[in-house]
């Protein structure tokens, strides 16, 4: 999805203080950009993320369920594609029932929806958050 | 020194009109501060699915325009969620207890197909609009004997509160020119994240007008807590809820947690706030319309806060006394959370189900009672 617009949606949930979903979901985004064949930094980047948005009390904890938390936290493979599938989907979630509706109505669209004007094929491009694809 | 005031000289015209609109703004910043002051501001804290946002939605339903259509149908795919979530916790949970208890858990081996198609529905990323076939489907699995028995054990499963409710409306739900209805609105789950709020004032039978409120509806997970801090300055009263009924649940976030020993925590650290000092302390025991449910059939004393509870009798009298002794516990906590110096800050209980359109009218009728004879109080008025 648009670069801008994924920006621009982070910081109105920033704003919200609703923001660790969306960081989470774009440091996930770029692990997905790392080759299964380079196990070394998918698994640096994994204990990243986790560190940075799993571990109880992280500073950028997400809100999850217990049963996903427990998952990515006990499994024996790092480097595995679908580690944060769960988490993700439940964030994805969060983020639809939460600010969707608010964010179309804020001025942090308002203002992209300007800026793009001005790039019209963007505009076409940007899809609704119901089309948020899975990161990978 | 010339030049420099040559050069003043060039400048002035724009100087003074940049002078007034200075004034101006500054002008408009004391009158939005002093506005501000009589705002009142109040917060609704508690754990999560204490019933915060379903408060949060009373008030917008009581002081605001409520919902329009837009609104109300901007709920539908959050209710369809909720079907297909609970569905899917259900199936998921009876094939799990069914491996020590086959008897009693096992799918009956017609249902099973349809069980599989709906878990991999509840796992989708975008769940289908429900149609009349997908409930039948829904419906004939809910009604299957080891689902409901599944369900019995739902204080196990991080089940919503809703799961019941949206179960018996199913048909209704997937009308093709389906609007939720209030109550449908009030049912509907969604796990909060960050901060929202509403301004209102409260206006009484005699219009009237009262004391302009503004409202912070907040997250109560643990990872949510971190941001409440934020909102903690100059707060008139902390409306805190408490969901009575989850004695015997554990938390979303943290399953080898009970839900009722988080919340003794979580008021006992509020009540320590250096910033509510003297701050007014509203306490909603919420969900009672569940309490009096399953207090009769799951003993308080299931719960490590409430191990000294003793039922006394039976039907209504049990129920009462059941809630009497949860409403002491947290009494008790309350003054001992409360240091010596901070006596004087005002502490209500109130009885409340947040679903209940008129009770909650009452009782928030009595919050802004309470907190305006305070505010006369404060000024030297009473």
């Amino acid at each position: 999805m648009n670069k801008r617009f994924r920006q621009s949606f982070m910081s109105f949930a920033d704003s919200c203080l609703a923001g660790e979903s969306v960081h989470f979901y774009e440091e996930v985004h770029e692990l997905g950009k790392i080759p299964v064949d380079d196990p070394v930094r998918r698994i640096y980047m994994a204990r990243h993320i986790i560190d940075k948005y799993i571990t109880a009390g992280a500073t950028m904890e997400v809100n999850i369920s217990h049963r996903s938390r427990q998952a990515i936290l006990t499994t024996s493979n790092l480097a595995q594609p679908n580690l944060f599938n769960d988490a993700l989907n439940e964030l994805i979630q969060l983020m639809k029932m939460n600010l969707a509706n608010d964010y179309w109505s804020s001025t942090y669209f308002m203002k992209f929806k300007e800026e793009a004007s001005m790039r019209s094929h963007e505009l076409q491009q940007m899809t609704s958050l119901g089309t948020l694809p899975l990161p990978g | 020194m010339g030049l420099l005031c040559s050069r003043n000289k060039h400048y002035n015209e724009a100087d003074n009109e940049e002078n007034a609109q200075t004034a101006e703004i500054e002008r408009r910043i004391e009158q939005e501060t002093k506005a501000e002051k009589h705002i009142q501001k109040l917060l609704l804290l508690g754990a999560g699915e204490s019933g915060k946002s379903t408060i949060f939605k009373q008030i917008k339903l009581l002081f605001q325009t409520g919902f329009d259509e837009a609104e109300l149908k901007s709920y539908i795919s959050v209710i369809h969620a909720n079907v297909y979530q609970t569905i899917k916790i259900l199936y998921d949970g009876s094939k799990e207890l069914a491996q020590n208890n086959r008897e009693t858990y096992e799918i009956s081996s017609e249902n099973k197909e349809i069980g599989e198609k709906l878990s991999k529905i509840g796992s989708r990323l975008d769940y289908p609009r429900l149609t009349k076939e997908l409930a039948q489907d829904i419906e004939t699995l809910w009604k299957d004997a080891a689902i409901q028995e599944t369900y019995a054990r739902g204080n196990e499963l991080q089940v919503p509160d809703c799961a019941n409710y949206f179960m018996e409306n199913l048909q209704r739900l997937a009308d093709a020119n389906y609007i939720p209805t209030k109550e449908d609105v009030l049912y509907a789950r969604v796990r909060t994240t960050g901060v929202v709020e509403i301004q209102f004032s409260p206006v009484g039978e005699n219009k009237k007008s009262g004391e302009v409120y503004r409202l912070f509806d907040v997250g109560g997970q643990r990872n949510e807590r971190r941001k409440w801090i934020h909102l903690f300055e100059g707060v008139t009263a902390v409306i805190f809820c408490a969901a009575v009924s989850e004695y015997d649940q554990t938390l979303f976030e943290d399953e080898s947690k009970n839900r009722m020993m988080e919340t003794k925590e979580l008021f006992d650290w509020v009540l320590k706030q250096p910033c509510f000092e003297k701050t007014s302390f509203m306490l909603f025991l919420n969900k009672f319309d569940i309490f009096e449910k399953k207090v009769l059939n799951v003993p308080l004393n299931v719960c490590e806060w409430f191990k000294d509870y003793q039922p006394v009798s039976t039907g209504k009298q049990e129920i009462e006394h059941a809630y009497e002794f949860v409403k002491k516990k947290f009494e008790e906590l309350y003054f001992q959370s409360t240091t010596p110096d901070r006596v004087d800050r005002v502490f209500k209980i109130y009885r409340t189900t947040a679903l209940d359109q008129k009770l909650v009218k009452k009782t928030f009728k009595l919050v802004d009672e309470t907190l305006r004879r305070r505010n006369l109080f404060e000024a030297g008025l009473l």
